[in-house]
């Protein structure tokens, strides 16, 4: 047995003592988590964070309750035994839905928390100490232990062993070297390589909508780009633009979209610095054409002339738009390569994407979301059911 | 390759008004802009999809510039024929690799040439020097850092060179002192890094309890405040106290990128840091667009000797200010400024590496 408090900083939860795996959506999980989402609602700093926020707002026993109907089987599903999650270093909550998923399969959970102690993070694992002093959920603290340490071998080695099944959230760098330690046979991984999205636009839809509609859709579309910074793997990286003679359209499109941004995006020096940096290298390292334009610099537009290569290797952030023109997706299914995770959609209905990604064989692409649902995590990322595969079913 | 060299060191280093540079500076720079655009893949390919065609500039704002990151991820260079090129690497405090400079003989010269030039300014031609340094500077791996450079730069215009440090980089000022008995009169130069000093030099003096009398000397140092700003040492602490140690009361910090070599900014009586003829300087504000006397940006450093490697034009990640054109009290012309610090990272948020 690992001796956890030896080797790992502890934050919170057991260290050894762990109880044993159970039944998937228990009722007191379930409880455990709503417990939660009450506390964050009460909660004045947590309720600042919008990444808190809608962590909480997604423990909520109803929306729980909801998903657990979408397992079937599961009344004879149960936990596999204890999962060793490596949380991504710089997206605050994911961790935190890592943990919920592990708890709802059914597992026992060591969890490695982002280096940073960002503050999100304490006062999440201030509430959930706070809820499992109550005689209630006595039992969850058992279940769980929220860990730091600095990058090591002999530990994510000794942990790799010791588990049963591992949550790895990338990068690929972070992928390959957990995949060199050595787990049991029945061990399963599940890596959340690094992805990139892009958003489609059917220029055509945008005329006929309302001013309202017009100003909700730009709001989404911030939210899915500019909230964190256009770094997460779900943020779309392009916009491919659907209809020709359509440059009054999308002119407009970006110039509300310059309107939104200036009142509601922060963009200090230490954003232009990296922004400038990512497109010169991505000048400097890409093959593909385009133009820089711009009218203020925290909205950038990357016009490509020529996408016949593939777009991979423009790696933009902080508000910056690769721009592909064409009449329909058939024309560029080539850019639709396996990285690709998301895509979010306007004008353009989801079952359309469906058929044109099955229709052309094409081996990316996770998942079609509306504007605004980019970052919406679940149980079921980047085409796996995260809940099924660290749980097992008892057939029959 | 048609800038013409030759004038450029015609001219005394400080004396051009900021009027009359900006359109000298600009028609020089165009050429070089246009010799890189050439013989450069990354520089072509930077400029045509990030900026505008140089016909089409009209001030030295609108040229094509590198980030200067940009030499850590790529080997950048220029090149017409395959001359002879020469790999130094920045001191590498960045936690981003270590920059790539690749250096031909003649941009090697040139930059040689402007260091001696600049210092003049300040220093007379032909001076006995002491380095802060360990011979072994100029041995192995060192001898093509930043440090190695720029020591190897003071060999061309001063004499009798003499190592302050030992091999084991422990104070020996034997011959300094022996210097200052035997030339009370004569003026001197010492040259070290800013933070070599600190640490290796005057602090150890203090622990042995050493002390210099006030000589002739003058303290040439740069490398950067870095690691000094983050012990909190401002630049009145630091020159105070090499006056109680070293004796010396006449000190020049200067500024510089090793992309750069050669072409450094001089830090006046005043404290100021200046272009010389062979360089000038911008700070961009948040929208890249140029900042106003008085306002606080990122410094972008420009100069006219690298040819092998485009370094010519180069934003920084550094912050600075601009306090004024032409009026400086010590009497040099054109821009002056001061280096207030990094610009801070920004909290990445994305699904990035973890490692083991």
């Amino acid at each position: 047995m690992l001796d956890l408090k030896a080797r790992v900083d502890v934050i919170l939860g057991e260290t050894e003592a762990f109880s044993k795996p159970f039944a998937i959506f228990s009722e007191e999980v379930v409880d455990f988590l709503n417990e939660i989402y009450v506390n964050i609602k009460q909660h004045e700093e947590a309720m600042t964070y919008t990444d808190l926020v809608t962590f909480g707002f997604w423990c909520r026993k109803a929306n729980l309750n909801k998903l657990s109907l979408s397992y079937m089987a599961k009344d004879k599903m149960v936990g596999r035994g204890k999962v060793l999650h490596i949380a991504p270093s710089n997206v605050p909550m994911n961790f935190a839905y890592s943990f919920a998923f592990g708890l709802l399969s059914g597992n026992i959970n060591l969890v490695r928390l982002p280096s940073k102690n960002f503050t999100q993070i304490r006062i999440l694992c201030e509430i959930i100490r706070n809820i499992c002093e109550k005689k209630k959920f006595l039992s969850i603290l058992k279940r769980f232990c929220f860990f730091r340490y600095e990058k090591s071998d002999t530990i994510s080695r000794a942990l790799s062993l010791e588990v049963d099944a591992r949550l790895i959230w990338g990068g690929d760098q972070t992928i390959y070297e957990f995949r060199e330690y050595k787990t049991q046979p029945r061990c399963i991984d599940l890596n959340f390589s690094s992805r990139v999205s892009y958003a489609v636009i059917n220029s055509k839809a945008l005329k006929g909508i309302s001013n309202t509609e017009y100003s909700r859709l730009i709001r989404n579309f911030y939210n899915d780009c500019y909230f964190m910074d256009q770094q997460g793997c779900s943020s779309p990286q392009a916009i491919i633009w659907l209809g020709k003679n359509n440059s009054e359209v999308v002119e407009r499109f970006y110039a509300r979209l310059l309107d939104y941004v200036k009142k509601n995006y922060e963009q200090d020096i230490a954003v232009t610095n990296e922004k400038i940096l990512s497109v010169a290298q991505s000048a400097v390292q890409s093959s593909v054409d385009f133009k820089t334009n711009y009218s203020d610099f925290s909205l950038l537009r990357l016009k490509l002339e020529d996408f016949s290569k593939g777009i991979d290797d423009i790696k933009v952030h902080f508000g910056t738009f690769s721009e592909i023109n064409v009449d329909s997706l058939d024309e560029v299914s080539h850019l639709f390569t396996k990285d690709v995770q998301t895509i979010t959609h306007f004008g353009i209905d989801e079952p359309e994407i469906r058929s044109f990604i099955v229709r052309n064989g094409i081996l990316g692409v996770d998942r079609i979301v509306s504007f605004g649902r980019a970052h919406d995590i679940g149980p079921i990322w980047d085409g796996q059911d995260i809940i099924s595969t660290i749980s097992r079913i008892i057939c029959n | 390759m048609n800038l013409d060299y030759s004038d450029l060191f015609k001219n005394t280093p400080f004396s051009m008004a900021q009027k009359k540079k900006e359109i000298w500076f600009l028609e020089r720079m165009k050429i070089l802009c246009d010799h890189h655009y050439k013989y450069c893949l990354q520089y072509r390919s930077l400029t045509e999809k990030v900026f505008q065609p140089f016909d089409k500039c009209d001030s030295l704002l609108d040229l094509s510039f590198v980030p200067a990151y940009l030499f850590k991820k790529n080997n950048l260079k220029t090149v017409i024929t395959d001359s002879e090129l020469k790999v130094f690497t920045s001191s590498g405090t960045s936690t981003n690799g270590k920059s790539k400079i690749f250096l031909d003989r003649k941009t090697a010269l040139l930059q040689s040439r402007a260091l001696e030039k600049i210092f003049s300014d300040v220093i007379p031609k032909g001076s006995k020097i002491f380095f802060i340094e360990s011979p072994n500077i100029l041995k192995g791996g060192t001898a093509f850092s930043a440090r190695g450079a720029a020591v190897k730069g003071f060999y061309q215009f001063t004499r009798d060179p003499e190592f302050l440090l030992d091999i084991n980089e422990e104070v020996n000022c034997d011959g300094l002192l022996k210097f200052i008995e035997d030339n009370p009169n004569e003026r001197f130069v010492v040259f070290g890094f800013t933070s070599v000093i600190w640490d290796l030099f005057i602090n150890k003096l203090l622990n042995k309890n050493i002390k210099i009398s006030n000589n002739k000397g003058i303290l040439i140092h740069g490398g950067g405040w870095k690691k000094l700003k983050d012990k909190e040492i401002t630049r009145s602490a630091y020159n105070e106290l090499v006056k109680k140690t070293m004796g010396i009361k006449n000190i020049h910090n200067y500024y510089g990128m090793i992309e750069q070599t050669g072409s450094i900014f001089l830090e006046c009586e005043e404290g100021f840091f200046h272009p010389s003829i062979f360089s000038e300087v911008i700070i961009r504000n948040k929208n890249l667009d140029s900042c106003e006397v008085g306002e606080q940006g990122i410094i972008q450093v420009l100069s006219l000797l690298p040819i092998s490697y485009p370094g010519h034009n180069l934003l920084t990640e550094d912050l600075g200010t601009i306090h004024g054109l032409d009026g400086c009290a010590c009497g040099r012309r054109g821009k002056y400024f001061l280096v207030e610090g990094r610009v801070e990272g920004t909290e990445l948020r994305g699904c990035s590496d973890v490692g083991p």
